[in-house]
């Protein structure tokens, strides 16, 4: 009975996570040049040069701290945000609440955050306001997970109600309570991150993330937590065959990638747009599914891709100012890329598969 | 301030712009529910419902035609749904990552059509839309006559959709084969049913019956194409379908509810309220998660939704 | 689990360790970024403009109009771009993305990029800001910084005056506003619409309804109907996208209406925008550049109707004369100052 479980197990594993690492990011290279290829017909049909426009859109921004301080400010939400959905996909959950729960979590520090709180706490407001900012977060996706437990509602469906709620309740607070001045938006929180160069906007949220990108990969490979989630990713059958109730792992799959997506939040706002107001967590959301993706869920991808959509992002402007080339198609290229990247590991789980017949 | 809320010309007027309201949703809906039966999830309809309303006014527009841009849409939906359902189908990858890709995909290339055909000012293009119908007899009786029976033709066609969809669904082998797949698609194959056609197929389905939801925002409604002028109705629609437990007959009843939400919180704005305006616009929303709630007890859905199925493995 | 828990223990402790003493950085740093005194001569050259937009250049108002002013500076030669659909994380680094280009005026096309204007023109203090709209409140004007140039315009100038239009022309007593969203500009055409209704006769309803979205044109036109089953005959819309839809929806059902920031007359039929309130955006910003090569460019403007900046389009042929002697009386009276209205922001 073991064998026959373990070997169907190994079987329903995606054949892609099997492979070596070495041919998994040969594949993610290919795809992402294949979508900058086509992305290069589109280039030329606004009369462009694409050379220079992936120059401008992902070298330039490289060239001095200043605008490496601009890609840390998408970087540190993207790879946050990316960990956390990570750690649902993981389990086969998809946590499309990213939006709502960043929101969440900007909500907790600016709560924290301004005065009159924020006085009296000093440079503790901005400790405790990352802690609430996490801790509504995991609250927001907990709402989610607690309907797929209990109700078997998709977490799809739910994330995405979540999402206009959250939008509203957000509007609703810096409209009313929160509102500071005329204008729709917070006061200004009393405690920001602090940088970590002169002259550059580049502050200690990179650091968080990255400490955080190693967390992640010490509880996905090396906790049995992290084993028995991708178990239920695998097989949730057998999953459930070995003693592991389903259920309290989704749960707390969707908390643990809440709070993730509440520090962003909380992180956005303390290190970049240190107030609150309508938008502030972007398309944090989605985008972070595909970076995500792009990493493969490996935390080492993880960071790459998150660093690769950083660079797309703050080098867009650079790219429309020098090659006329409107910001919109930074969203096509994104789109391009995740095309290209599904269609490759599709491709190679297809070749392998065919090898092994043999 | 209220004592005109549960005057029967309030409520006709109400519940007619909900029928309005909900036939976008009615479409896309019924497109899910056939998609979501055959194990496919419909994350992409926003994406797909752009498409046909882009596509539908620029083929009424060129053509003059309205049903040409009708079935404009619906080629263009199914088409574009040609993309998810190769990749989460044969390709077997993540149906919601494909599906929110597609979507922001959709809307950059809608929005990059639409400004290298018609420049940035269409506005002034307004196409005669689809006239209200009246239905001979039916549209006299009193409140239901007006609500019901006084719709553009787009808005009786769906609701015949619907039952053709229900009949097909319960009471053909078609129909049948279509829930096996869904259910149990590895039996399904066993037994000789091709999965992988059935669930590219029923997509397809699902693309047509959003493109058509999409003219009907353009053609039936506004008379020119917006920018993201979806604006989030195919997220809805995931919600309708499960709310309707995947039935096609109560999604149309659910259609009709988010309609005269949407309608609702428009008119109790107009009448004037002490509430801020983003409880309004956060109601639809609100209302979904309670109904899932309340009504989500017994939800069963299809065993093998959203599972990319392999037909290789034993 | 366990090691975990010590994980986040350690990164806890590190964290307020750091906070601790970054902080005082941060302030020491805040401190010594205080505008310096500037030499008119830095910054009275102008060579490339960018414009950041809220939404998108085809909603035939608010994004389309600077877009066409913009077009029109660069038809006198200047080196221009612009970026739409700027949300509230991007605007800090689109701000400072055109700055490190060299461009040396940058204008953020809506008050809502006020506050991190002001972050980068203290960084940037040979860049010529431009804000359209009021600055933050919440700061002193003399911790403004000094290059950038508040124009607090007076928007709703005009709603007052399609107030007063919508209650001489109402024949049903039942006037309607649609709005899109929340920030301050919009709220305080609402109010100053209200004003208006109000200043002709307080028997007169004003319905509000906040649709949450500049986008979507379909509910415009819903909410439109809505209005208009319940007796509004005159509807003003401030809301882009969404209003198109409401226009669409007054030239289905012959109901009057009011345009917003462009001349909407032509979208609508008959005759029944009956005016629209036209802000000289083109003119707002090309007007900048004079004032930049004069040199000590910033602080705060009030545009409004006094200068041509505010203005209200023809009369259709549908507003009798002796309704649009009074409307013009009215127009002549905030202009040279015998009515003041000043804009309100608050919700009621």
């Amino acid at each position: 009975m073991k064998t026959g479980l373990t070997a169907h197990l190994r079987e329903n594993l995606n054949h892609y996570q099997q492979l070596a690492w070495a041919k998994k990011a040969l594949i993610l290279l290919l795809s992402v040049v294949g979508a900058m290829l086509v992305g290069s017909l589109l280039i030329l049909a606004v009369n462009a040069d694409p050379l220079e426009a992936y120059y401008y859109m992902l070298i330039r921004p490289l060239t001095s701290i200043t605008s490496l301080g601009e890609v840390a400010m998408y970087f540190t939400p993207l790879l946050l945000v990316g960990l956390g959905v990570s750690f649902t996909f993981h389990a086969k959950l998809s946590n499309l609440g990213g939006e709502g729960q960043m929101l969440m979590g900007a909500l907790g520090m600016t709560l924290i955050g301004v005065p009159p709180i924020g006085d009296k706490l000093g440079p503790w407001s901005l400790l405790l306001g990352i802690l609430l900012g996490i801790v509504l977060g995991a609250v927001w996706s907990a709402v989610a997970g607690f309907f797929r437990v209990k109700f078997h509602a998709s977490e799809i469906v739910v994330t995405l109600m979540l999402n206009y709620i959250a939008e509203q309740f957000i509007s609703y607070m810096v409209f009313y309570p929160l509102r500071s001045g005329a204008e729709p938006q917070s006061a200004k929180i009393v405690a920001m991150l602090p940088k970590l160069y002169q002259g550059s906007r580049i502050n200690l949220g990179v650091v968080i993330a990255l400490v955080l990108t190693a967390v992640y990969a010490v509880v996905i490979r090396r906790t049995r937590f992290g084993y028995h989630l991708r178990a239920l990713g695998g097989s949730q059958k057998a999953a459930a065959y070995s003693g592991v109730d389903k259920s309290r792992y989704f749960f707390l799959a969707m908390l643990i990638s809440g709070a993730f997506c509440g520090l962003a939040g909380a992180v956005q706002i303390s290190g970049n747009t240190r107030r609150l107001m309508e938008g502030v967590a972007g398309d944090f959301g989605f985008s972070g599914i595909v970076v995500a993706m792009l990493g493969s869920l490996h935390p080492v991808g993880i960071v790459v891709a998150a660093l690769f959509m950083a660079l797309i992002s703050a080098g867009s402007v650079t790219m429309q100012v020098k090659t006329g080339i409107p910001v919109s198609f930074t969203s096509v290229l994104e789109a391009l890329i995740v095309l290209f990247i599904l269609l490759g590991m599709a491709v190679s789980a297809a070749q392998s598969k065919r090898k092994k017949v043999r | 301030m209220g004592t005109g809320l549960l005057s029967a010309s309030f409520l006709t007027a109400l519940f007619a712009s909900g029928v309005r309201q909900s036939i976008p949703l009615i479409y896309g809906s019924l497109g899910d529910a056939v998609s979501e039966r055959a194990g496919v999830m419909g994350i992409s309809l926003e994406g797909e419902m752009l498409f046909g309303a882009f596509f539908s006014y620029l083929v009424a527009l060129r053509t003059g035609s309205l049903w040409l841009g009708v079935l404009a849409g619906a080629l263009a939906g199914m088409l574009s749904s040609l993309i998810v359902a190769v990749w989460s189908v044969l390709l077997r990858q993540d149906q919601s990552i494909i599906g929110i890709m597609f979507n922001i995909l959709a809307v950059g290339f809608t929005n990059f059509l639409n400004r290298m055909i018609f420049g940035t000012s269409n506005a002034n293009i307004t196409l005669e839309i689809f006239q209200p119908l009246a239905i001979p007899g039916l549209s006299r009786i009193p409140v239901i006559g007006e609500i019901f029976f006084h719709q553009n033709i787009l808005a009786y066609l769906s609701v015949l959709l619907a039952v053709a969809i229900f009949w097909v669904l319960r009471r053909t082998k078609l129909g049948l084969q279509l829930t096996a797949v869904g259910e149990n698609p590895k039996a399904s194959q066993a037994s000789g049913i091709r999965v992988y056609r059935f669930r590219i197929l029923a997509y397809m389905f699902c693309g047509c019956m959003a493109g058509i939801a999409g003219a009907s925002l353009t053609l039936g409604s506004v008379g020119t194409f917006t920018e993201a002028i979806s604006a989030g109705r195919g997220f809805i629609c995931l919600a309708i379908v499960i709310l309707s437990r995947w039935n096609p007959l109560v999604a149309v009843a659910a259609s009709f509810g988010f309609g005269s939400i949407q309608a609702l919180q428009i008119r109790l704005q107009v009448q004037g309220s002490p509430l801020p305006y983003q409880v309004f616009v956060a109601l639809p929303y609100l209302v979904t998660i309670l109904a899932l709630a309340i009504g989500g007890r017994n939800i069963r859905a299809p065993r093998e939704l959203g599972v990319p199925f392999d037909k290789e493995s034993r | 689990m366990k090691r975990i828990l010590a994980f986040i223990l350690a990164l806890a402790m590190s964290l307020s360790l750091l906070t601790a003493c970054g902080d005082n950085a941060n302030k020491e740093q805040d401190k010594t970024d205080l505008p310096k005194e500037d030499t008119a001569n830095d910054r009275s050259t102008v060579s490339k403009i960018a414009v950041l937009l809220p939404g998108s250049i085809t909603d035939e108002s608010w994004n389309q109009t600077a877009y066409e002013g913009l077009q029109t500076i660069a038809a006198q030669g200047y080196e221009t771009a612009y970026t739409e659909n700027v949300g509230s994380n991007d605007m800090e680094s689109v701000f400072r993305s055109y700055c490190e280009e060299g461009y040396d005026f940058v204008i953020g096309h809506g008050a809502q990029y006020g506050d991190a204007c002001c972050r980068v023109a203290e960084d940037y203090p040979n860049v010529n800001f431009f804000i359209t709209g009021n600055a933050p409140e919440d700061v002193p004007a003399d911790e403004l910084p000094a290059n950038i140039m508040f124009a607090d315009y007076r928007e709703c100038e005009g709603a007052y005056v399609c107030g007063v239009v919508a209650a001489l022309m109402t024949k049903s007593g039942k006037v309607g506003y649609v709005g899109g969203g929340n920030n301050t500009t919009q709220q305080s055409d609402k109010n100053a619409f209200i004003d208006g209704v109000a200043s002709v006769s307080s028997e007169i309803e004003v319905k509000t309804v906040i649709t949450g979205t500049f986008d979507d044109s379909a509910l415009g036109k819903e909410t439109a109907i809505a209005m208009m089953e319940d007796g509004v005959d005159v509807i003003l819309q401030t809301c882009d996208h969404t209003g198109l839809g409401v226009l669409e929806a007054c030239s289905e059902k012959g109901v009057y209406c009011l345009g917003y920031t462009s001349d909407q007359s032509a979208l609508v039929a008959d005759g029944l925008c009956l005016t629209s309130m036209l802000v000289d955006i083109p003119y707002m910003i090309s007007s900048q550049i004079d004032l930049i090569k004069a040199g000590n460019y910033g602080g705060q403007t009030f545009p409004g109707l006094h200068d041509g900046v505010v203005s209200m389009s023809a009369f259709s042929d549908k507003v009798p004369a002796d309704v649009a002697e009074k409307v013009n009386a009215v127009i002549e009276q905030i202009k040279c100052g015998e009515v003041v209205i000043t804009p309100n922001y608050s919700e009621n």
